[in-house]
């Protein structure tokens, strides 16, 4: 039995190839921090201000919300091609 | 009419409504394994994506979610968050590739991937062992949270273990006819249902308070808001285990459902914008006015925050959402019993013990099986065995830390070979087993990381440090892969 390994492209693993799969790449990883930052209460420290009448950490975790739900749209929109070729 | 009564004549009607549908499910499903077990791969994006929302809120959204976020504020939040926004993105990494190998090769369990890729026997028996024994925990919060709903909307008249009796045989008869083509369709009423109810509760619920919760909250109980409340190893358990749920046997069987992987890709956008709206943000909604409107609950009657309020404000009302959280719980449950069913039948049964059952006794014995798994949860539930969000992520961690390397070596790393996959499953699964059902979260740490952490050295490891699969078997299924996702010729 041999060594050989099959060869996907998109090497390495961990740096995508293409711009598209960097930026999923660069939002996930941005995501996990922020949502960290919260956890260990480097963001929201206090409940003031309250935005649109929110105390400061609920209003984060929605805009995190917000900007999750565009940024899945997103992806979907840039896997176009993809999305084609599976139907 | 009394509460108790209002609270049954709902259910009965409810449950009239779901039998109907099981009935349709009955006369559409052909005896085969592939029908049973699958709905005869024919899933559209609507179905797909209700069904995937519907089996993953589960009790543990609607009565456990409610009250962790009753105990610990908005920093639980933004974990629910995290993992609700996570876990539509892996339904897309891995759920689109998990179709191509299932519509391609026809597979109809996870087992089936796993011991096809590998070529290992071994991959498949303990792939099945460790999914039931994971799942069984998992399930149970489904009766636990139904029980503890009857009981607390009937006042008590309906005990817990009559509750979640009545539960246990609803779903067995309309799973055991329909099979999963009831399922799913019943899937999207229950899902539909279970939705509206957590919106309308929601705004019902900060309505309630008189004004605005948060500000109340923020006076009276500053800490809530917090963001260190909900500790760091129990942050990153959950999201390591809900985000990547579609892990799960019965959520994986839900990619080999589909119709087609534009199918998964359509449903996996869905998913994105339904579950952080529609499952995050009215659970915490209800979780904070709870705190105005039910102020000095701890412990397990946090789990009961739900029935409790509409006791308490709207008890006519009650009868409705009790039936929610019977929607909530039974759209998780059937489904696992299904699967829990395909892993017994397809895996075990018919490969080692009547290897000459044809689709038709297959499909019988699927269904005897049903029949089995759920007997076995009942008295399982019936010991009353603790919270239902650490029972619901400590069991289904147990299947995401074995489930996880030998998944990524299927469909990303051709260099993983048998050895490493097949160890890293019994390691991760032995590890996140025993740190939950003999030595309970060591240093406070949840199973799940656990079982990930053993797993991962262990992959590792023997991944360079043994043989890879032969090459013509990582062409087989990675030169496929490539292929459709990079759109290059193989």
């Amino acid at each position: 039995m041999s060594n050989e390994v099959y060869k996907i492209p998109n090497k390495p693993w961990w740096w995508p190839r293409s711009l598209k799969f960097r930026l999923v790449f660069i939002w996930i990883a941005i995501f996990f921090i922020l949502m960290n930052l919260q956890n260990f209460r480097v963001i929201a420290k206090s409940v003031y201000p309250f935005v649109f009448g929110l105390p400061f950490p609920l209003f984060f975790v929605f805009l995190i919300c917000v900007i999750s739900t565009i940024a899945i749209v997103g992806i979907y929109f840039m896997w176009k091609d993809l999305v084609k070729r599976l139907g | 009419m009394s509460i108790t009564a209002v609270v049954i004549l709902v259910f009965i009607l409810y449950v009239f409504l779901t039998f109907v549908i099981g009935y349709y499910g009955w006369k559409k499903t052909k005896l085969t394994p592939e029908d049973y077990f699958l709905a005869g791969r024919t899933l559209g994006p609507l179905v797909l994506s209700l069904t995937l929302i519907a089996t993953y809120a589960s009790m543990w959204t609607f009565l456990g979610a409610v009250g962790t976020n009753y105990r610990f504020g908005t920093s639980f939040m933004s974990c629910m968050i995290t993992y609700n926004v996570l876990w539509p993105l892996m339904i897309w990494i891995f759920g689109v590739r998990m179709w191509l190998l299932g519509s391609k090769f026809g597979y109809i369990t996870p087992s089936d991937m796993f011991a096809d890729y590998y070529q290992s026997e071994a991959m498949r028996v303990i792939v099945a062992i460790i999914g039931i024994i994971a799942l069984i925990p998992y399930m149970s919060i489904q009766l636990l949270g139904g029980g503890l709903a009857f009981e607390a909307a009937t006042g008590g008249v309906i005990p817990f273990w009559a509750g979640a009796l009545i539960m246990v045989i609803v779903i067995a008869l309309y799973t055991f006819f329909g099979g999963l083509r009831a399922v799913v369709w019943s899937d999207v009423l229950q899902g539909l249902f279970f939705l509206i109810v957590l919106l309308v509760l929601a705004i019902w619920a900060i309505k309630l308070t008189g004004g605005n919760p948060f500000r109340i909250i923020a006076e009276k109980h500053p800490e809530i808001f917090d963001p260190g409340r909900f500790k760091w190893n129990m942050w990153f358990a959950f999201i390591m285990t809900w985000a990547f749920s579609p892990l799960l046997p019965h959520m994986m069987q839900r990619s080999f459902m589909a119709r087609s992987g534009k199918t998964i890709a359509q449903s996996a956008v869905s998913v994105a914008i339904l579950s952080p709206w529609f499952q995050t943000v009215t659970v915490m909604l209800i979780g904070i006015s709870a705190l105005v409107l039910l102020p000095g609950l701890t412990g397990k009657a946090t789990d009961a925050i739900i029935p409790s309020l509409l006791a308490k404000y709207a008890p006519y009302v009650g009868a409705v959402i009790t039936s929610a959280a019977f929607a909530a719980g039974m759209s998780t449950l059937d489904s696992q019993l299904i699967s829990a069913s395909s892993l017994l039948t397809q895996d075990i049964w018919v490969k080692y013990i009547d290897k000459e059952a044809d689709a038709r006794r297959q499909t019988i014995i699927g269904k005897i099986f049903v029949l089995v798994v759920t007997v076995v949860m009942f008295f399982f539930v019936l010991t009353k065995p603790g919270f239902i969000v650490v029972l619901g992520t400590a069991g289904a961690g147990i299947c995401i830390a074995a489930y996880i390397f030998p998944t990524i070596g299927v469909l990303f790393w051709p260099r993983v070979g048998t050895t490493a996959a097949l160890w890293s499953l019994i390691v991760a699964g032995a590890v996140a087993f025993i740190t939950f059902a003999i030595w309970k979260f060591p240093l406070g740490i949840y199973n799940t990381v656990w079982g990930m952490l053993a797993g991962l050295i262990t992959f590792l490891i023997l991944t360079w440090t043994t043989k890879p699969l032969p090459y013509e078997q990582q062409e087989r299924f990675h030169g496929y892969l490539t292929s459709v996702i990079h759109g290059e010729k193989r």
